[in-house]
């Protein structure tokens, strides 16, 4: 059996960032996985969520749970992302200098997200950019 | 065990209001009453200050307790500098204690003083940003839903605590009498203080032998101005927030308070998007101590007076600090034992029974209309869906489901 939650994700929506990964984090206390399982799936959910936010037309995140693995899935709908490579390294950013301003934007998402799952994927076109990135639950990550 | 925090049910009229202002979804109304899940509870105080029909009530100590104690000792809380522009008032709260039948008075502000020099020292001493742990709500919230930031809190007890250890053998050695004949009693401001006295965190046994509520004891310092006190001048600002933001020039503290302000700073925290920060200094009540769910003054009123109390006091009584200094230990300091996690939110130790009960609630958060009216006594949708499935509500409370049908 596996457990899906979607979430909408609003471009330019500074308001309401973080509450999508902040949901998250409480659907997998409930479920009841160790704490430092559930920060580094919390992390990337909010990186994915601020990207969303930061970077696109809009769009949504998506995790589904079973007993075997947690996959997160983020998807919108574009304008996609130039340079993949660049994306992926660490301290590159296409952030406008006011969302910098704002605290966001360090060039830190995508590295960071990929440093805290189990498997990373990505595929990105003008049409959208999807971020898949799963991990497997093991004896130890249940507390 | 007795319910510390209780409910009058001839007054509770079941309006939510309580219920809704619960920062961890800890209130349920069920049969009209509201009715509390103390696993979730952090005793922040917010449902009595928000209920308008006084219908919480706390058990505090009965005063034929302190018959057994030759020596009657009486511990203020901080919040009393919002209560006294000046000594001399501070002075006339000591004597109402006095008429009461206290032997001792103390005041916080010396083993306040004292503490922050040990904080200081602390928190430069890793490149961690440090969580004060002078307020117990602060610490249950991290235990509850945030614990793997348990490793962030300081290791220092609550300054009540630290203070009750000290007055013990002061008052012992000034009586020559041995330290199980002293009773110190503490006058609590709030809530959060007073079951930690009750239900000990990071130690066994609390070092205060009775506690009171504040507002019961001391209602007013009108026609009393008299005495000497205990007030150490350095020590006055930790009555309220921003105590450590004043003392510590290097702007790498952050103040917040007010619960739900705090555990966005937690989220914050825990994202790791808080850093260069080295001390997080949060108070659950609005304007820290002077803000306690049993004082009597408007937080920002007593605000100004600790301000005043402050301008209005000379100097340190260097020799009242030198006498806490010397009778105080490393120890003393610290929490005796670790705080550990609390996982009361986990619905079952088994990850199939526990995927199958999130996956039940989703389907009954399917069929409920998702604006979180309260209207069934549960905070919010998902937490109705939750309580159907374990049992506590069944979805006919839910006011829409029931007109759809």
């Amino acid at each position: 059996m596996d457990i899906t939650y979607d979430f909408e994700v609003y471009a330019n929506d500074y308001q309401n960032a973080g509450n999508a990964s902040s949901e998250i984090k409480k659907y997998l206390m409930q479920i009841g996985f160790t704490t430092k399982f559930i920060r580094k799936i919390v992390i990337c959910a909010y990186e994915a969520e601020m990207n969303i936010v930061i970077h696109s037309l809009g769009g949504k995140l998506t995790i589904t749970i079973d007993n075997k693995k947690i996959i997160l899935t983020s998807t919108d709908k574009g304008p996609g992302i130039k340079d993949l490579d660049l994306a992926l390294s660490e301290g590159y950013s296409t952030a406008t200098e006011a969302v910098r301003e704002m605290g966001f934007g360090a060039g830190m998402g995508l590295p960071n997200m990929k440093k805290n799952c189990k498997f990373f994927e990505i595929d990105s076109s003008s049409k959208g950019t999807i971020v898949k990135l799963s991990w497997e639950i093991k004896d130890e990550t249940f507390s | 065990m007795k319910h510390l925090v209780d409910i009058h049910s001839e007054r509770c009229i079941g309006c939510t209001r309580c219920m809704r202002a619960c920062p961890t979804e800890a209130i349920r109304i069920i049969n009209n009453k509201a009715s509390l899940i103390q696993d979730h509870c952090i005793y922040c105080g917010n449902c009595i200050i928000n209920c308008h029909k006084s219908a919480y009530k706390v058990y505090s100590d009965s005063f034929a307790n302190l018959n057994k104690y030759q020596i009657k000792v009486a511990i203020v809380p901080l919040a009393i500098f919002g209560m006294v522009a000046d000594e001399a008032e501070l002075g006339g709260i000591y004597k109402i204690l006095y008429n009461y039948g206290f032997d001792e008075v103390f005041d916080l502000s010396g083993i306040c003083s004292l503490l922050s020099e040990k904080v200081n020292e602390y928190i430069y001493n890793s490149d961690k940003t440090y969580i004060l742990t002078h307020c117990p709500t602060i610490v249950r919230l991290i235990q509850l839903k945030y614990p793997i930031l348990l490793e962030n809190l300081l290791p220092f007890d609550f300054p009540f605590e630290i203070g009750a250890k000290v007055i013990r053998k002061i008052v012992s050695d000034k009586y020559q009498i041995s330290e199980a004949k002293i009773g110190i009693s503490y006058i609590s401001e709030c809530l959060s203080n007073f079951i930690a006295v009750k239900e000990p965190l990071g130690k066994q046994g609390s070092n205060i032998d009775n506690v009171f509520l504040f507002n019961d004891l001391i209602r007013n310092n009108l026609d009393k101005k008299t005495g000497l006190t205990n007030l150490v001048k350095s020590g006055v600002h930790f009555c309220q927030t921003g105590a450590y933001q004043h003392i510590n020039k290097n702007n790498d503290v952050l103040t917040v308070d007010g619960i739900k302000q705090v555990d966005e700073v937690m989220e914050n925290l825990y994202l790791n998007k808080i850093n260069a920060v080295k001390l997080i200094e949060a108070y659950s009540c609005v304007g820290g101590c002077v803000g306690g769910n049993f004082t009597i003054e408007n937080t920002f009123v007593a605000k100004w007076k600790a301000s005043q109390l402050f301008e209005h006091t000379k100097t340190n009584d260097d020799e009242l600090l030198n006498q806490y200094r010397k009778s105080l230990t490393d120890n003393d300091y610290l929490f005796s034992e670790l705080v550990n996690p609390l996982s009361s939110y986990q619905l079952s130790d088994n990850i199939k029974q526990s995927l199958n009960k999130m996956s039940k609630i989703n389907q009954i958060l399917k069929q409920l209309p998702n604006i979180d009216c309260c209207a069934c006594g549960s905070p919010s949708c998902h937490a109705f869906a939750e309580d159907v499935v374990n049992k506590v509500k069944t979805i006919d409370e839910c006011h829409f489901f029931r007109k759809e049908k």
